[in-house]
C-alpha cells in the first residue's frame, strides 16, 4: 500500500476536513473589533511562511497553588497573605524577589524556583496574574451576584481542566483552542510531515480541533512493534488487516488509530535518527523527560518540514489538599528547573525567540487553608517563558485581604483575565490573524482586549 | 427499547419483546440460548471474567450461562491482602501487590467477583501514584479487598467502607481532617466531600432513571450540588483518622498501622448543624458516626445513584453506549432488587449481564454495541486463554504498566485512566458516541500494546525469566499442521466465535509464512503466528 493511499485512508477516517470557509463562518456574527487588532490587514488565511514557531503547554494537573508560587513580599500585602495562609504560609525571607505587579506590590517566587527567578531577571519570564475561566468579565463586587454569569461547574477538576482547554467554557462542542489554531494553520503547512499538535502526555482537549486532532508521542522516542520490525511480510499483512473493511465503528476507529500510530512513528524515527545530542541536561523527572523530548524534536524540525508546532506536556500532583508545603515545593522545583533547562535548550537550538512555553492548570486554590493544605479555587497565576516574552507582571493582581470584591468565598478569586484572552495572546503571536481569533474564542469580544501584551 | 428496535430485524424484536418484561427470561433459541456453544460461552466469559480459559468455556457450555452466573455469585471471595503479604516476603512491596493482583485475575475461581471488583476500582479510585499510598502497598491491597468483598454486597456498605478506609482517607485527605477554627479562619478539607459526590455516588447533574440529564425550563442541566453543599459535607467528614492513633492528627508510624476503618475523635469533629443535599438538617451535637451515617444515607438515597452507578458499571463491563432503556432497567434493579432492597450490587450485576441488550446487542446493534477493551483486559484475556504460568509460579507483570498504560490501582488521579464521557475525536465524537477506553489508548500506546502482546506470545519457557508467564500453546501445536483447525480454536478462545473472514484470511497467510515441516519447533512457530495474528487484530481489541 502506497503512502499516498495510506494518507488518504487516514484522512478518510478523521472528521471531514473543515474548510476555512466553514471555520470562518462559525461564531462570527458579531466579531469584536479592537483598535490595532489588525483587522483589515489581510486577515483570513494565516501564512506560516515566516519561520518556525512553537507553543509549549505545560499542564499542571490538580490545580496549582499559584498563591504559594508568586507571593507578595511587601509589608501589608504579605501580612494579608500570611494571615490567610496560616501554617501553609511561606516565610517572607525565603521568597525569591521578582518585582512589582500592576498594583505596586512587590512579589517573590517560591523558594524552590530559582530557575524562574533568573529567567524573570533576564526578562524571559512573565507572570499573568489572576487568569481563569470566565464567560464574561466579572466586575469587582459582582462575583456572587445572581445576575453574574459564571462558568459552569467551577472547582471541579475535570470540568475546569476542560474549560481551560476549550474554545469557551459553555460551548457544547469539545474543541480545544490550540486544535482550532491548527485547523486554521494546517492549509498553509502542507510540507509539514506531522500534525501541528504533538502531545507527550496523551490525549488532550487543548490540541483537539475540528479536523486537526494532534498526535500522541512517546517520551522515549519513536515506537515500533518488534513483530512488525522483524518481518516485512508480516508488516504488510498487518497493514492489510488494519485497512480491511470493518463494519464495527470501534474496530474501524481502532484500525485507523493503529495505522496513524505506525505512519507517524515511522516519520518520527526517520527524522530523529538525524537528531544531534542535546547539549542541555534536563532534570531526571517526568517533566524533564517530556521537555527533553520536545527539544529533541525541535532539533529536527527542518527534516519534519515543521513551521508551526504545539506541544503538550504535563506534570501531576498539584491537588495539594494535604501536606502542601512539602509536596508543592518538590513540584515547583521541578517546574522551575525544567523551565530553565528548556529555555536554555531552545537558546542552544537558536530558537529562544521562536518558542513560547506557558503553564495551564485546572484552577487556582483557595487562599484560605484547611490545615496543612488548600482547596479548589478559581483564578490563578500562570507563567509564560520564552525569548519573545515581555517579561514582568501582566494582568491584575488581586488584593489578598479578606472579603475583597473578587473573593467568591474562602479566598477563591474571580479571575480578572480570561483564558480566552490568555489563549488569544498566545495564538496571535503564533500567527493566527486577529480576524480569526473570534472563530477560535467565540466569547473574546466580551473582553476588553484580545492581546494582553505579554508577547512581543 | 426504542433505539434497539429501530436497528433490529423482526426476530430480534420478537426476542426483545419476550425479554423486556423479565431480564432473566429465556431468549429466543435462534439468538442466544442460555445453553451456549463454546464460542458463545467464551463471548459471555469475556464480559463476566478476566477472559475465558478452556475450563470455564467447558463449564459454561455444560451448565449454561444462568447456572454459571448463579454459581459465581456464591463463590467465596479470593482476597488480595493475604496473597500480597505472602508475596511481599520475597518481593518488593509494589511488585508483590501487582503479582497478587495478576495471580488472582488470571487464576482465581471467583472470576465474576474479581472482574466486577476491577470495575469498581475504576469508579472508587485510589492510586499508588499518590506517594502516601505508593509507600503503603498493603493499604492498597486491603482497599482492593473492600471492593472484592462488597462486589455483590450492598452499595451503601461499600460506600461506607470506602469512606472509612485508611487508603481512601490518605488519597482524598479526609484522614486527619480537622474541624474548622473560626478564629484563624482554617476550614475543613473539601476533597472527599467533593469527589464522593461527583465520582462515587450522584455525579454533577440531576439524572433521569435512564441516565439522561434532567433539564430545567431553559434546557440546561441542573447541578446536583454547589460549593455550599460541599462545605457542609466537608464538615461532616471531620475528626477521622488512623484507628491506631491515641490522639487526633495525621501522622503515623508504619509499624503501628492497621487496615482497620478510620476512627473519629469527637473533639475534632465539627458537631455544628449541617444541611444535606436533600435538604435534611443534621442536628448539632451528634457524634461523628451519626453524622456520617446521615450524610452517606443522603447520598445513597439520592435518585441519581441508581442511574449513575448503573451506567458506570455497564460501560465498564458491557458497552460504551448503552441505550437509555438498558440503563433504566439496571437502575430499577438498583432501586429495588425485587425484595425491596436498594443498592444490591449482586442483583445489579446480574441484571447487567443478563440484560437483553448485553446478550443481543451484538446482533441488534452490530456496528456499535460493545467497547474498546481496556489494555489490561486484553492482556488478561490472552494469558487466561492459554493458561499462562511462570517457572516460579509468581506472575511478575508489574512492568506491563508501561506498555499498556494501565495497572491495578495506579490511575493518574481519582478521575481514573479515562473519563466515562470521553469521545474519541473524529467519527466517534462527530456521531455523538462515547468511547471511554480510547482516551487511554493513544495511537502510540496502541503500537506498544500490540508489541507487548506479540512478545508475550513469542516467549517460551526456554527464554523466559523465572517470574515471566509463558503461554501454553501445546493444544495448538498438536494441530499446527492444520491452519484452519488452529484458527477455529483461536476463534473460540480469543474472539468468542466472531472471527471475521478478513482476519481468518490474513491469519492464514501469516501462518503460511512458516511452512509445516513436521518439526516441533516449526509447529510452535506456526501456533505462535496464529495467536499473534488474532491478538494484534483490531477485532480482538473490541469486546462485543
Amino acid at each position: 500500500m502506497s503512502r499516498l493511499t495510506r494518507r488518504e485512508f487516514l484522512a478518510a477516517g478523521g472528521t471531514a476536513a473543515a474548510s476555512l470557509a466553514m471555520l470562518s463562518a462559525c461564531g462570527r456574527s458579531a466579531p469584536p473589533v479592537q483598535p490595532g487588532d489588525g483587522i483589515g490587514e489581510g486577515g483570513g488565511t494565516p501564512q506560516a511562511d515566516d519561520g518556525y514557531k512553537a507553543l509549549v503547554a505545560i499542564f499542571l494537573h490538580g490545580g496549582n497553588d499559584a498563591f504559594n508560587m508568586i507571593v507578595p513580599t511587601s509589608g501589608g500585602a504579605y501580612d494579608d497573605y500570611a494571615r490567610a495562609r496560616l501554617e501553609v504560609a511561606l516565610p517572607r525571607n525565603q521568597l525569591l524577589g521578582l518585582g512589582a505587579a500592576d498594583n505596586g506590590v512587590e512579589f517573590g517566587a517560591h523558594p524552590a524556583m530559582s530557575g524562574l527567578q533568573s529567567l524573570y531577571q533576564q526578562g524571559h519570564a512573565a507572570v499573568l496574574s489572576n487568569v481563569g475561566t470566565l464567560v464574561e468579565p466579572i466586575q469587582d463586587g459582582q462575583v456572587r451576584s445572581a445576575s453574574t454569569w459564571r462558568p459552569p461547574r467551577l472547582m471541579s477538576h475535570n470540568d475546569q481542566q476542560d474549560q481551560w482547554q476549550k474554545d469557551a467554557p459553555t460551548s457544547l462542542e469539545a474543541l480545544g483552542w490550540a486544535g482550532r489554531a491548527a485547523d486554521l494553520l494546517a492549509p498553509s503547512l502542507s510540507d509539514q510531515l506531522l500534525p501541528v499538535g504533538l502531545s507527550y502526555s496523551g490525549t488532550n482537549l487543548l490540541q483537539t480541533g475540528r479536523s486537526e486532532v494532534g498526535f500522541s508521542v512517546s517520551t522515549s522516542g519513536p515506537v515500533d512493534a518488534a513483530f512488525l520490525r522483524r518481518n516485512a511480510d508480516i508488516r504488510a499483512l498487518y497493514e492489510a488487516l488494519l485497512e480491511a473493511d470493518h463494519d464495527h465503528l470501534f474496530v474501524r476507529e481502532y484500525s485507523r488509530s493503529q495505522l496513524k500510530g505506525m505512519d507517524y512513528n515511522a516519520v518520527l524515527a526517520q527524522a530523529l535518527a538525524l537528531a544531534p545530542d542535546l547539549t542541555v541536561t534536563f532534570p531526571g523527572d517526568r517533566l524533564g523527560s517530556q521537555l527533553a523530548a520536545v527539544a529533541k524534536l525541535m532539533s529536527v524540525r527542518e527534516a519534519l518540514g515543521a513551521k508551526r508546532q504545539t506541544f503538550f506536556v504535563s506534570m501531576g500532583g498539584f491537588d495539594t489538599h494535604a501536606d502542601q508545603l512539602t509536596r508543592h515545593a518538590g513540584l515547583l522545583q521541578s517546574l522551575s528547573d525544567n523551565l530553565a533547562a528548556f529555555y536554555q535548550a531552545t537558546e542552544s537550538l537558536g530558537l529562544a525567540g521562536s518558542v513560547t512555553s506557558f503553564t495551564v492548570s485546572d484552577f487556582g486554590r483557595s487562599l484560605t487553608v484547611n490545615g496543612d493544605g488548600t482547596d479548589h479555587g478559581w483564578g490563578t497565576h500562570q507563567l509564560v517563558v520564552g525569548g519573545a516574552v515581555r517579561g514582568g507582571f501582566h494582568g491584575q493582581m488581586p488584593d489578598l485581604a479578606p472579603d475583597t470584591g473578587r473573593d467568591y468565598g474562602g479566598g477563591r478569586f474571580a479571575p480578572s483575565t480570561s483564558v480566552d484572552q490568555y489563549g488569544a495572546t498566545l495564538l496571535r503571536w503564533f500567527g493566527i490573524d486577529a480576524s480569526d481569533i473570534p472563530g477560535v474564542f467565540p466569547n473574546i469580544g466580551r473582553f476588553d482586549t484580545a492581546d494582553l501584551g505579554f508577547l512581543g | 427499547m426504542l433505539r434497539v428496535f429501530a436497528k433490529s430485524g423482526p426476530l430480534i424484536c420478537l426476542a426483545l419483546t419476550v425479554l423486556a418484561g423479565n431480564a432473566t427470561a429465556q431468549s429466543s433459541p435462534a439468538v442466544d440460548l442460555p445453553i451456549l456453544n463454546r464460542g458463545g460461552s467464551a463471548r459471555f466469559l469475556s464480559q463476566t471474567s478476566f477472559g475465558p480459559d478452556p475450563a470455564s468455556i467447558a463449564l459454561v457450555t455444560l451448565i449454561g450461562r444462568d447456572a454459571w452466573l448463579a454459581g459465581q455469585l456464591l463463590q467465596p471471595p479470593t482476597l488480595h491482602l493475604p496473597r500480597y503479604e505472602a508475596l511481599a516476603e520475597t518481593l518488593d512491596p509494589a511488585d508483590a501487590r501487582h503479582a497478587a493482583w495478576w495471580e488472582i485475575a488470571l487464576t482465581a475461581p471467583d472470576q465474576l467477583r474479581q472482574r466486577v471488583a476491577f470495575a469498581l476500582s475504576e469508579i472508587f479510585v485510589v492510586s499508588e501514584t499518590d506517594s502516601a499510598l505508593g509507600n503503603r502497598q498493603d493499604q492498597l491491597a486491603a482497599y482492593y479487598d473492600i471492593l472484592v468483598r462488597n462486589a455483590f454486597g450492598n452499595y451503601r456498605d461499600l460506600l461506607e467502607e470506602v469512606t472509612l478506609s485508611p487508603a481512601m482517607g490518605l488519597f482524598l485527605s479526609h484522614l486527619g481532617n480537622d474541624k474548622p477554627d473560626p478564629e484563624s479562619g482554617r476550614r475543613p478539607d473539601e476533597n472527599y466531600a467533593r469527589e464522593a459526590m461527583q465520582l462515587f455516588s450522584i455525579g454533577l447533574w440531576e439524572l433521569n432513571r435512564d441516565g439522561s440529564a434532567v433539564l430545567d425550563a431553559f434546557g440546561e442541566q441542573i447541578p446536583t450540588y454547589d460549593q455550599d453543599s460541599i462545605e457542609q459535607y466537608a464538615r461532616i467528614y471531620t475528626g477521622w483518622t488512623w484507628s491506631h492513633r491515641d490522639s487526633f492528627g495525621r501522622g503515623s508510624r508504619r509499624e503501628d498501622e492497621t487496615h482497620d476503618p478510620m476512627k473519629a475523635f469527637a473533639d475534632h469533629h465539627d458537631a455544628g448543624e449541617k444541611t444535606l443535599i436533600d435538604g435534611t438538617v443534621v442536628p448539632a451535637g451528634q457524634t461523628p458516626d451519626e453524622d456520617l451515617e446521615q450524610a452517606l444515607d443522603s447520598l445513597f438515597n439520592h435518585s441519581n445513584v441508581a442511574p449513575f452507578i448503573a451506567r458506570q458499571l455497564i460501560i465498564k463491563l458491557i458497552t460504551s453506549n448503552p441505550s437509555p432503556a438498558f440503563i433504566n432497567r439496571v437502575a430499577a434493579v438498583f432501586e429495588n432488587n425485587g425484595l425491596g432492597v436498594r443498592g444490591d450490587l449482586g442483583a445489579v450485576v446480574t441484571a447487567i449481564f443478563l440484560d437483553p441488550e448485553a446478550r443481543l446487542g451484538i446482533l441488534s446493534d452490530a456496528n456499535l454495541y460493545g467497547k474498546l477493551k481496556e489494555p489490561l483486559i486484553r492482556l488478561t484475556h490472552l494469558l487466561r486463554a492459554f493458561e499462562a504460568t511462570s517457572a516460579s509460579g509468581i506472575y511478575g507483570l508489574r512492568s506491563a504498566r508501561s506498555a499498556y498504560g494501565q495497572a491495578p490501582l495506579a490511575a493518574p488521579s481519582v478521575f481514573n485512566f479515562f473519563s466515562p464521557h470521553f469521545q474519541q475525536p473524529g467519527v466517534i465524537r462527530d456521531a455523538g458516541y462515547f468511547s471511554p477506553e480510547f482516551q487511554l489508548q493513544t495511537e502510540t500506546q496502541g503500537i506498544r500494546i500490540v508489541d507487548d502482546l506479540a512478545k508475550r506470545v513469542a516467549v517460551t519457557a526456554d527464554d523466559a525469566s523465572d517470574n515471566q508467564p509463558v503461554l501454553d500453546l501445546s493444544g495448538l501445536v498438536a494441530i499446527a499442521d492444520d491452519a484452519d483447525a488452529m484458527l477455529d480454536e483461536i476463534d473460540v478462545l480469543l474472539l468468542g466465535g466472531t472471527m471475521s473472514d478478513a482476519l481468518r484470511g490474513i491469519a492464514t497467510q501469516m501462518i503460511a509464512l512458516i511452512p509445516d515441516d513436521g518439526e516441533d519447533a516449526t509447529r510452535l512457530r506456526r501456533a505462535q503466528a496464529a495467536v499473534t495474528a488474532a491478538v494484534v487484530s483490531p477485532e480482538f481489541a473490541v469486546q462485543r
